[in-house]
């Protein structure tokens, strides 16, 4: 499984950039981010977590509300982040192969809508 | 028939045997543990698999709002553009990236099709171009980038990029 070996939190355009080990970059917006959030909370009970997002997730625009707006990301063992947004939500934690599962570019869209 | 078979079957089963199953067994078990313990060793050094975490803070112009009053009516999803004015992407210009049907724009390191993608610019993100134009794989391409952060910078291929007058 590849790694980050680098992730940027663009306050000002409120993006979080994922540089991989593989050359590849994700970009994020924080509003997408907190609505993937794959806590127990959020994904409905402790069997849903972890699970991918559907298709409508990404078409969804981006929004500037506090439940939005990312207050904190820290990294978790080596294995992960965790976000703490402004409502003061900090359940979440983002695996690195969950996060490369949901990267948002045409390219990993395209993989995923074809099973890859 | 299978008595007899039974029968040469215990004559080879005694207690030597027995004893140098399990010995195997176990050597077995051993090496096993030793081969886990090593691969895990090598894939997850301590330490070495944290990535760099760099944060970059709201300009001044788009000030985070902590305290922002709960009634907040939430920001347009993307700011309805006036048509774009025609013009010739020039060095000092500001594109926009359009056209893209929300895919995002790769921003690259060379001016070709085969160089690394340093970035992936989002639709109607508006870029400087500092240099170009320059040719490859049957493309024009200028080299942009971010006004605002000067991080995300690259390559992009002209017929994606839209020159604006006002950033
Ligand atoms: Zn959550
Ligand atoms: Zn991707």
């Amino acid at each position: 499984m590849t790694k980050p070996t680098g992730i940027t939190v663009n306050r000002s355009r409120q993006e979080v950039i994922v540089q991989w080990g593989d050359g590849h970059t994700s970009l994020f917006t924080f509003s997408f981010l907190r609505r993937v959030c794959p806590c127990a909370e959020c994904r409905g009970g402790h069997d849903q977590m972890g699970l991918l997002p559907g298709a409508e997730v990404y078409a969804l625009p981006p929004e500037d509300t506090p439940a939005m707006r990312l207050r904190k990301l820290e990294p978790v063992g080596t294995y992960g982040v965790t976000i703490e947004w402004e409502d003061g939500h900090h359940y979440g934690i983002y695996q690195w192969q969950f996060l490369r599962d949901i990267c948002p570019c045409a390219e990993c869209r395209a993989q995923a809508e074809h099973g890859g | 028939m299978m008595e007899r078979l039974f029968e040469t079957f215990r004559k080879y089963i005694t207690l030597p045997v027995i004893a140098g199953g399990l010995l195997f067994a176990l050597g077995l078990f051993g090496v096993t543990l030793l081969l886990l313990s090593a691969s895990r060793g090598a894939a997850d050094p301590v330490g070495a698999s944290t990535p760099l975490i760099n944060i970059i803070p709201a300009s001044t112009a788009t000030p985070l709002a902590p305290m922002s009053p709960p009634t907040q009516t939430p920001l347009p999803a993307a700011p309805t553009l006036p048509p774009l004015p025609p013009g010739t992407i020039a060095v000092g210009a500001y594109v926009q990236v359009n056209g893209t049907e929300g895919d995002g724009l790769r921003l690259r390191t060379e001016a070709n099709l085969s160089s690394q993608v340093a970035f992936l610019a989002a639709e109607g993100d508006v870029y400087q171009v500092i240099d170009g134009p320059r040719q490859g794989d049957g493309y024009t391409w200028w080299y942009v980038i971010d006004p605002y952060d000067q991080s995300p910078q690259g390559w992009a291929v002209a017929t994606y990029l839209a020159v604006i007058q006002n950033p």
